[in-house]
């Protein structure tokens, strides 16, 4: 436990002096900034046109749901897009970038077992990329809510889910890390991050379409790779509770194609990220420096 | 006797078909600094490497400390600088000390570290202050030493510990070579200067092809022990050269006598001593054939 805090607070303080935390929840603070000035002129307009009488008040009722819910939706898809990829950065060295700079074996020597090193090389990009989303998601609910009035359903539990989600994403950068260059292991955990994205698509554009071959196809990449499936709960979790015509629109929408996370689905992706690790390290325990 | 510190039993190691080792055999004893000679891809790093534990060998018995080289009990026994290494740039040089005594578990605390980086010629308290990334190479490498000592280490493996330092800088080495084994730890050193194992090694083990070719053992001259008796002897007189191929000292006195009894001038006499150097070479040249 002692090497794995030690190797966690070491990691957590790399990314500090490297300034990767710093940068990001900057970056991070100007994307809320960004976020709540578009909402802030799209609901000043959709107010002033209600007041004006140019929007029917049969769609009132829906655009004070379904506009918050859509805007918030994105930004809870950017926010998990970025985080996951903040990830895939800081992991993807971690262990054979580290070991051709002639600094991972110096770590290795020391009466610490290797799968410790790894676990805590991830749990430090994992926690810095969850801080990330969490923050700027946070605050985008926040800035939702004050300015609209909506606030999403199950923000904690959307939360969680796309923790996981950003966690698994993690794993396969570390677990490509053991076995790749920096850049390769990067490019591969996002290539598998871009085809989760697409299995998600393929399903709801199957489901849409009705066409079964495609749909299955979707759900069988959603199932690999289960990180988007994480999302689409989060989303599940946010939109749930609206209810009526505006609730259909929602989860209709791009943003809405959501599904309640069953707990066969959430334990399958702890599972789903443990295998990943444990992989991982079985391959680093026999890996020569 | 106690147990050796490092024991390596026929082993091998092959990276695809190239083969690093090829049975070697090695043992090391408490307070025995052993040299590591040999060419490049002779094996030597990959057999430091796997006393530290960062390669597994394919077959054969690598024990440190009567532990199996690589388990988390050998490896508390070990210290390690590698050839290529870096530290963490961002990191202070107090700070990777101190990182490196947590993972070591020692509990050394500031003292240790004080004195090691005394040790290491690093004590100044602005240079413990700078990141390590700022530091020149040579500068590095004693950082690398100083690392390689946390946590009083009964086997120190030190790969081309020298090859970046000044001749001061290798002096201090030497110095601190001379300390652990004073103090019974056992140092494996692989470097390419003679002159440095020469003055710093009890024993050499010259490598070629992933094999030990000749284990030779030096005395506190640096020379190599029972070459000078084997050294072939001259004598210059006034009426010509007499060689012998070999004479103890005592045959050397004996000799001389015999030459001035029978009226000759001696002008000179010489042995032939091989050097380091030449016993190296003559390996090479021979494939490890003795001379």
């Amino acid at each position: 436990m002692n090497g794995f805090l030690t190797i966690l607070r070491a990691s957590l303080r790399e990314h500090a002096r490297r300034r990767t935390a710093y940068v990001a929840l900057a970056l991070g603070a100007l994307f809320v900034a960004l976020y709540s000035l578009g909402i802030h002129f799209i609901w000043a307009e959709i107010m002033r046109d209600i007041e004006s009488g140019r929007r029917g008040p049969g769609g009132v009722f829906e655009l004070k749901q379904l506009v918050p819910a859509t805007m918030f939706g994105l930004s809870m898809f950017a926010t998990w897009f970025l985080s996951a990829v903040a990830a895939t950065f800081m992991a993807a060295g971690g262990i054979r970038g580290e070991a051709e700079r002639g600094i991972l074996q110096h770590v290795l020597v020391r009466p610490v077992a290797r799968h410790t090193v790894l676990v805590a090389r991830l749990m430090a990009a994992a926690l810095l990329a969850v801080l990330f989303l969490v923050v700027v998601v946070g605050c985008c609910a926040l800035a939702t809510r004050l300015i609209t009035g909506w606030q999403p359903g199950n923000l904690m539990k959307a939360l969680l889910l796309l923790a996981l989600g950003t966690t698994g994403v993690t794993a396969i950068a570390i677990a490509f890390s053991v076995r790749l260059h920096g850049v390769a292991a990067g490019i591969a955990s996002l290539m598998l991050f871009g085809l989760g994205l697409v299995g998600g698509l393929l399903e709801q554009l199957g489901t849409g379409i009705q066409v079964s071959s495609v749909r299955q196809s979707g759900e069988w990449v959603s199932t690999a790779l289960p990180f988007e499936a994480m999302y689409q709960a989060a989303l599940h979790q946010i939109t749930s509770d609206i209810a009526g015509v505006s609730g259909i629109v929602v989860r209709l929408g791009p943003f809405g194609g959501a599904h309640a996370a069953s707990s066969i689905l959430v334990l399958w992706a702890i599972a789903w990220t443990a295998a990943i690790i444990a992989l991982a390290a079985w391959r680093l325990r026999r890996r020569d420096f | 006797m106690s147990a050796p510190a490092l024991r390596l039993r026929e082993v091998r190691k092959s990276y695809g078909r190239t083969v690093a080792l090829a049975g070697i055999s090695l043992e090391v004893q408490p307070g025995e600094v052993l040299g590591l000679l040999g060419p490049n891809g002779a094996g030597k790093s990959t057999t430091m490497k796997i006393a530290a534990g960062l390669v597994g060998a394919d077959s054969g018995e690598a024990v440190v400390g009567g532990a199996t080289a690589g388990s988390r009990q050998a490896r508390r026994q070990v210290g390690y600088l590698g050839e290529l290494f870096r530290f963490p740039d961002w990191m202070r040089l107090d700070e990777m000390l101190r990182f490196h005594q947590r993972l070591a578990g020692s509990s050394g605390g500031a003292d240790e570290r004080d004195r090691l980086l005394q040790l290491a010629g690093l004590g100044d308290a602005a240079v413990r202050a700078r990141k390590v990334g700022t530091f020149s190479k040579g500068m590095q490498q004693r950082a690398g030493i100083a690392q390689a000592l946390i946590g009083d280490p009964k086997l120190v493996l030190l790969d081309e510990p020298t090859s970046a330092l000044d001749p001061q800088g290798r002096a201090e080495v030497r110095t601190v070579l001379r300390g652990l084994r004073e103090r019974g730890v056992a140092v494996v050193v692989n470097t390419h200067l003679l002159t440095e194992v020469e003055r710093t090694c009890d024993r050499v083990a010259i490598m070629l092809e992933g094999r030990v070719v000749r284990e030779l053992a030096l005395d506190a001259s640096g020379a190599v022990v029972g070459a000078r008796d084997a050294a072939p002897l001259l004598v210059r007189t006034d009426r010509g050269e007499h060689r012998r191929e070999s004479a103890s000292d005592d045959q050397v006195a004996t000799l001389v006598e015999e030459l001035v009894r029978a009226g000759e001038r001696v002008h000179e006499v010489r042995r032939d001593v091989p050097t380091l150097e030449n016993t190296y070479l003559s390996a090479m040249a021979g494939k490890g054939s003795a001379p």
